[in-house]
C-alpha cells in the first residue's frame, strides 16, 4: 500500500515535471500564434494571451505583400535538396560501410576528417565560386552542393554497418541482382530509419536557411521564406501582426513534417551513430 | 582457400560499383565545399574587393586581423562566443540533464512526446527565432515585460536588448531554449543504451535511483556531453541569424548590428560584414580563417582533455 502510493507520488512528481517544461518550451509559441491574430494598432497596447479576431485580415494582407511566393521558392530548393542529399549520402554511406575496395580506408578517413571542418569556412570563396558558374540569382547553388554532405554520408555509412544484414546481401547476389537493384530495393529499406532522419534534418537546414540565399539571390521573386521574413518589415512596411502570422506559418511545415516523421527520427538518431 | 578465392573474383566483379556510389559525394564535395574552402585562404592574401582585381598582398590580412589594437574585433567575437557558451550550455545541459532522468525511468510512459515538444524550438527558423525574441523582450512593447509589470515583478520596464549584458542574456535564454531539446534527444538516447543489468546491481547495492543516475548513468554518458559541447561551440562561432534579427528591427526600433558595444558579434557575423557589406572580401575571408584556427584550438584542446580523463 506504502509501496503503491509512493510510485504514484514518483510518476505524478515525474509527469509534473516533464509537462511543466514542455509547457514554457511551447510558450512562445502560444504567444506568436495568438499575436498573428490580433489586429496591429492593438497589438503592443496590452498583453495578449488570447486569439484575436484578425487572422483572416492577417493572412489576406500576407497574401497580398506575395508572401506564398517565397513559400512556393522555398520548396522548390528544399525537396530536389533533400532528395539529393539523402540519395547521395545513402550510397555513399553503403559503398563505405559493406564494399571491400581498394582506397576505402583514405575515403573514409577523408570524411572523419571534413566531418570537424566548420561548414561556412570557404563562404566567401563560395560565392566568387557561383558567380563563376553564372549561379547568381538561380537555385543551383543550394541543390546542387546539398549532395555534399559529410555529416550524411559519415551518418549512413555507421548505420549501414550494423543496419544491413550481410545474409540478405550475399543471398541476393547468388540469385545474380544487379548492383543497382541491390541498393535501391534490398538496402534502402533497412536504412530508411536513418534516410528519413536525415532527411527531415536536410529539409529543415534547406528551409530555414537564411545565409546562402541572401549572398546568392538578388531578385525579390525569388527570394525564400527567411528573406521574406527578414525584408518584410523594413522594406515592405508590412505591419507586425501579419509578420507575425507569417512566422507562425513559416514553422508549420517543418512542424508536419517533423510530426510525420518524429518515430523514424528518433530512431535513426539512437540506432545510428551515437551508439558507441 | 576456396573461400577467398570466391571473395576474390567477387571483388574484381564488382568493383566499379563502390567507386560510382560515392562519387556524388566525393565530387560535390570536393568541388564545391572543399575547392570553396581553399580558395577562400588564397582570397585572404589578395586585397579582393568582390568586382575588380585580385591583387596579391601576402600576409596582410592574416596578421592585420590579429593586431587587436587597430581592430579588436576578432577578440571581441571570440570572447562573445565564450561568454554566450558560458552563460547557456550548462544551463542548456542541466536542464536536459535534469529531464532526462524523468524520461529515462522505465515507470512513466509516453515519454517520446515530451522528448518530440522539447525539440520543437530547434526546429523553428532562426530568423523567426530572432524575430520573436526580439519581440518578446522588446524594451516598450516586450511580452516578457508585460508579464513581469503585470505580476508586479518590476515597476519599470526593463531593456533587456539594450545593454552589454542584458543583451547577452537573452541571447543565452535563446540558445538554451533552441538547443536543449535536441541536447535531451541525444542524453536519452545515449542513456538507453546503459545496460540494465548495470543499474539493477547499482540498485541490488542499495543505492537510490538518484545515486544511480548520477554515478552510473552519467558517466557512461560523459562522451556525449563532450560531443554536445564541442558541437555547440563550433555552432556558436558560426552563429549568424538569430543575433542579426535579434537586433534588427524590434518594435521599439533597431540595435547597432551585434548589439550594444558588440556585445553579442559572432565571428560569423563579422565575416559577413567585413566581406559582404564593407566589401572587402580579401579580409574577411582571412577572418574566415581566424574563425577555422579558434575552431579547430578548441575542438582539439577539448578532445585532449577527454582522452586525457580517460
Amino acid at each position: 500500500m506504502a509501496k503503491g502510493r509512493r510510485q504514484l507520488v514518483d510518476k505524478l512528481v515525474g509527469y509534473g515535471v516533464l509537462t511543466l517544461f514542455a509547457v514554457s518550451t511551447l510558450f512562445p509559441f502560444y504567444i506568436m500564434t495568438v499575436m498573428g491574430t490580433h489586429v496591429n494598432a492593438q497589438l503592443f497596447l496590452k498583453l495578449h494571451l488570447w486569439f484575436g479576431q484578425q487572422f483572416l485580415p492577417n493572412l489576406n494582407m500576407l497574401i497580398k505583400s506575395g508572401y506564398f511566393r517565397y513559400f512556393a521558392n522555398s520548396l522548390m530548393i528544399a525537396v530536389p535538396a533533400t532528395i539529393l542529399t539523402c540519395l547521395s549520402s545513402a550510397m555513399g554511406g553503403y559503398a563505405l560501410a559493406k564494399f571491400d575496395f581498394r582506397g576505402r580506408k583514405f575515403l573514409m578517413n577523408f570524411v572523419f576528417f571534413t566531418l570537424m571542418l566548420p561548414g561556412s569556412l570557404g563562404t566567401v570563396a563560395w560565392v566568387w565560386q557561383m558567380k563563376q558558374f553564372n549561379w547568381i540569382n538561380t537555385y543551383w547553388p543550394f541543390i546542387i552542393p546539398a549532395m555534399g554532405n559529410t555529416y550524411g554520408v559519415f551518418w549512413l555509412s555507421q548505420f549501414a554497418k550494423s543496419a544491413v544484414p550481410k545474409e540478405i546481401m550475399e543471398s541476393a547476389r547468388v540469385d545474380g541482382c544487379g548492383e543497382l537493384r541491390m541498393f535501391f530495393q534490398i538496402v534502402m529499406p533497412f536504412l530508411m530509419p536513418a534516410v528519413i532522419a536525415l532527411g527531415l534534418l536536410a529539409f529543415v537546414g534547406t528551409w530555414n536557411n537564411y545565409f546562402g540565399p541572401m549572398l546568392i539571390l538578388k531578385d525579390r521573386s525569388l527570394y525564400t521564406v527567411p528573406i521574406g521574413l527578414a525584408t518584410m518589415g523594413s522594406l515592405f512596411r508590412v505591419e507586425y501582426s501579419t509578420r507575425i502570422l507569417g512566422m507562425t506559418i513559416a514553422t508549420l511545415p517543418l512542424l508536419v513534417l517533423f510530426a510525420a516523421t518524429s518515430k523514424h527520427f528518433i530512431m535513426g538518431i539512437t540506432g545510428g551513430a551515437l551508439k558507441g | 582457400m576456396e573461400g577467398t578465392r570466391t571473395t576474390q573474383r567477387k571483388r574484381r566483379k564488382f568493383r566499379a560499383a563502390p567507386y560510382l556510389f560515392c562519387a556524388p559525394f566525393f565530387v560535390t564535395y570536393i568541388v564545391f565545399t572543399l575547392f570553396a574552402m581553399g580558395f577562400t585562404f588564397y582570397i585572404g592574401l589578395t586585397d579582393w574587393n568582390g568586382f575588380g582585381e585580385m591583387n596579391y598582398i601576402g600576409f596582410d590580412n592574416y596578421i592585420r586581423m590579429f593586431d587587436f589594437a587597430t581592430d579588436p574585433r576578432l577578440l571581441e567575437t571570440l570572447i562573445n562566443t565564450f561568454l554566450l557558451m558560458l552563460l547557456s550550455m550548462p544551463i542548456g545541459i542541466g536542464i536536459a540533464v535534469f529531464l532526462c532522468f524523468f524520461i529515462q525511468k522505465k515507470s512513466l510512459k509516453k515519454k517520446h512526446v515530451f522528448r518530440i515538444l522539447y525539440y520543437l524550438p530547434a526546429l523553428m527558423t532562426p530568423v523567426a527565432v530572432g524575430l520573436l525574441w526580439s519581440i518578446l523582450f522588446d524594451y516598450d512593447n516586450g511580452t516578457i515585460n508585460k508579464i513581469l509589470l503585470a505580476l508586479g515583478i518590476i515597476q519599470d520596464n526593463i531593456y533587456f536588448l539594450g545593454t552589454k549584458w542584458g543583451c547577452r542574456f537573452v541571447l543565452a535564454f535563446l540558445l538554451v531554449w533552441a538547443s536543449f531539446g535536441s541536447t535531451v534527444l541525444f542524453l536519452s538516447s545515449a542513456l538507453s543504451n546503459v545496460p540494465d543489468e548495470v543499474i539493477e546491481a547499482a540498485y541490488i547495492d542499495g543505492a537510490g535511483p538518484v545515486r544511480t543516475y548520477w554515478s552510473i548513468s552519467l558517466p557512461v554518458i560523459r562522451d556525449v556531453i563532450i560531443f554536445i559541447v564541442i558541437t555547440g561551440m563550433i555552432g556558436g562561432f558560426q552563429m549568424y541569424d538569430a543575433p542579426v534579427l535579434l537586433f534588427s528591427s524590434g518594435p521599439s526600433g533597431g540595435l547597432p548590428y551585434g548589439g550594444p558595444n558588440r556585445a553579442c558579434l559572432t565571428m560569423m557575423m563579422l565575416i559577413y560584414d567585413e566581406a559582404f557589406n564593407a566589401m572587402h572580401y580579401g579580409y574577411g575571408a582571412a577572418l574566415s580563417y581566424g574563425m577555422f584556427l579558434f575552431v579547430a584550438a578548441f575542438s582539439f584542446t577539448s578532445m585532449k582533455l577527454m582522452t586525457k580523463k580517460e
